[in-house]
């Protein structure tokens, strides 16, 4: 299976009293299909925040409309999360899950993650400065799974090898968003410099393509972005790893994180807490 | 970009080309091991100064079917009566990719499942870690073999059985290709819900064609000196050339937009017949055996399919950024000889 993580909201959903519009969610919504067409499993959607989460933040979600061809990981009347982690939804389906990058330049921002725990199923930080990658690598804040860093931008701080590894050895991956590398001049440059710096720390391992596509045209298929890895000096077995292993083991530890127990007791989710199950509970309730 | 990033080695990184000089008469018949062995072929293409392949190919390949099966159906210890263990019997998932989906697949004796890590660990059955990817553990290949401990009474059965209807219980779209076991000729399926589909036929005649000289060092030694490989490597870019009907052959391309030049070329009147579709490795070798009784000078490119789980020997196979399993032979009969070029994908056990 292949996987997206990375398919974001508009940016003004971010902020307090944010929103997703009916056009938006449209926009999403075909950007879905397309990359179920691509021939992706699995997608999160992705909302970006600038400081502290707050409960009005998980509002976005509540005007999600029906995805055509997909399942969702939450129910879309409560916003309540259903399932399990890599729990296939068959041929021709994809999976839709719930994801939260936090843009972090304050320690304290940090600790508002461990309030997320549960309502989404990836949590992703991106650091800002020097200080805030060594925190999001060693395991200051306990609910980080993926650490994103701006591929479009020149960064003010060094992906140094001894910092990063210290998130490899928790199972936090590094991702490697290829929408920059689809823009301007300027920013392609930036993009493959700092792509090149995240293999050069990681090499190559527990690294994630995911493509931060506004729109669908944005999308690139599987076996594009193992073509564009070989740029970077990732072969296509490390590109196609990063598309499917290391996806799901982010994935994996994101449910390992937030549903079990020291990762050796998982609530078994019965039949009555499928998507169908919670509609017949609100039938009958009502 | 820097090259002084150390990545590790990958083992299984680049396509490999496989070249056997064998004699038609030897009793090794590594000509025709090398076809037996390849159960899931998709096309076949002869390339010949004969007018009759066309009638030759109608004769041995015919129909296969599409047809929505349970897995559990296929341990049916009826179903392995009145199919598997009568003639051979292959079958393909459909629209499955070997790198992304769970496929599943009958070799005619196998019931072969390539399943990632998450079908894996619910269904019960034991398997090993595939070769591929090269990072072990996310894919995984269950093996059972339908002529074997089917027996309903027995406790392997009923739990085969049970986790396949507990855990792999949708039903699945088969290509399907029933076929004698001698000859290779297709045999009656008659599952209900099967639709038969009739394989296409391409034929094309190309007058005038430049056909190399097979060099005799190809013909006389097995010795791998530079030359030997370097006639091999053009005998092989021709063949590849002519399938796909490549104006450069055909002695109609402009020097202008194509270098290539055909070896010791002579000009021959040439038949190329391509037949797509589920293709019996029997029906290909009987083919191949009653051309080579014909006392003519031709070439055969046979391509498996990208997505099956297996190639030569079932030797375990995945899509890499390619899947190709394909081969190429060149049979010249009159000195009793067969060149054999098999071309492996990078994942691909074989090599």
């Amino acid at each position: 299976m292949f996987y997206d993580l990375n398919i974001p909201l508009p940016e003004a959903a971010g902020k307090a009293g944010g929103h997703v519009s009916s056009q938006e969610w449209a926009q999403i919504a075909q950007t879905v299909e397309q990359a179920r067409v691509l021939g992706y499993s699995v997608v999160a959607l992705n909302l970006t925040l600038q400081g502290k989460l707050a409960p009005e933040h998980l509002s976005v979600w509540n005007t999600t409309p029906e995805f055509k061809n997909a399942q969702l990981s939450w129910d879309r009347a409560t916003g309540a999360r259903v399932g399990g982690a890599t729990r296939s939804v068959g041929r021709g389906k994809i999976r839709v899950l719930r994801r939260l990058t936090a843009v972090i330049g304050d320690a304290t921002q940090g600790h508002s993650l461990a309030s997320v725990d549960g309502a989404y199923d990836i949590v992703a930080v991106q650091p800002t400065n020097d200080a805030m990658l060594l925190a999001a690598c060693n395991g200051t804040w306990d609910a980080v799974d993926i650490v994103a860093l701006d591929m479009g931008q020149r960064w003010n701080f060094v992906a140094k090898q001894k910092v990063v590894t210290q998130a490899l050895a928790l199972g936090v991956s590094l991702e490697i968003m290829y929408q920059p590398a689809l823009a301007g001049e300027k920013t392609r440059q930036q993009w493959v410099s700092n792509a090149a710096a995240v293999v050069r720390a990681t090499r190559g391992r527990s690294v994630i393509w995911t493509s931060a596509a506004r729109r669908a045209l944005d999308l690139r298929a599987p076996y594009d972005i193992a073509n564009l890895g070989e740029v970077l000096q990732l072969n296509g077995d490390l590109s196609k790893r990063a598309l499917a292993a290391n996806a799901r083991a982010a994935l994996m530890h994101a449910f390992t994180r937030s549903s079990t127990l020291r990762a050796v007791i998982a609530p078994k989710h019965s039949a009555a807490d499928e998507p169908e199950g919670l509609a017949k509970k609100a039938r009958m309730a009502s | 970009m820097s090259s002084h990033i150390p990545l590790p080695k990958e083992k299984h990184n680049k396509s490999k080309l496989f070249v056997t000089r064998s004699h038609l008469l030897s009793k090794k018949h590594e000509h025709s091991k090398l076809i037996q062995t390849h159960p899931f072929n998709h096309q076949i293409t002869i390339i010949s100064q004969s007018t009759t392949v066309r009638e030759t190919l109608a004769k041995y390949i015919g129909p296969y079917y599409n047809v929505t099966l349970k897995l559990s159906d296929f341990i049916d210890p009826a179903f392995i009566s009145n199919y598997i263990k009568r003639n051979t019997l292959i079958a393909l998932s459909s629209n499955r990719y070997i790198d992304a989906d769970d496929v599943f697949a009958i070799d005619g004796q196998k019931l072969i499942l390539s399943v990632g890590k998450d079908t894996y660990e619910t269904l019960g059955l034991v398997g090993k870690s595939a070769q591929f990817p090269v990072e072990r553990g996310s894919r995984f290949v269950v093996e059972i073999d339908l002529l074997d401990c089917m027996d309903p009474a027995k406790k392997y059965y009923q739990r085969v059985h049970n986790r396949l209807n507990a855990v792999l219980n949708e039903p699945v779209e088969f290509l399907v290709g029933y076929f004698d076991k001698n000859t290779g000729t297709p045999v009656t399926f008659d599952i209900p819900g099967a639709t038969i589909v009739t394989p296409q036929v391409d034929t094309r005649s190309v007058p005038n064609m430049l056909v190399p000289n097979v060099p005799e060092c190809l013909i006389s030694t097995n010795e791998q000196t530079d030359t030997w490989t370097e006639h091999a490597h053009e005998l092989f870019e021709w063949i590849g050339l002519a399938t796909s009907c490549s104006q450069a052959v055909a002695g109609t391309s402009d020097e202008q937009t194509s270098a290539y030049t055909v070896p010791e070329p002579t000009s021959k009147d040439m038949h190329i017949v391509t037949v797509r579709g589920l293709l019996s490795a029997t029906a290909i070798h009987s083919v191949i055996n009653e051309l080579v009784a014909a006392h003519t000078e031709f070439y055969v490119c046979v391509w498996g399919f990208d997505d099956a789980p297996v190639s030569w020997n079932s030797s375990e196979h995945n899509f890499y950024v390619s899947g190709e399993n394909m081969y190429a032979q060149a049979y010249v009969p009159h000195k009793n000889c067969c060149l054999s070029f098999q071309a492996c994908g990078p994942w691909d056990a074989f090599s």
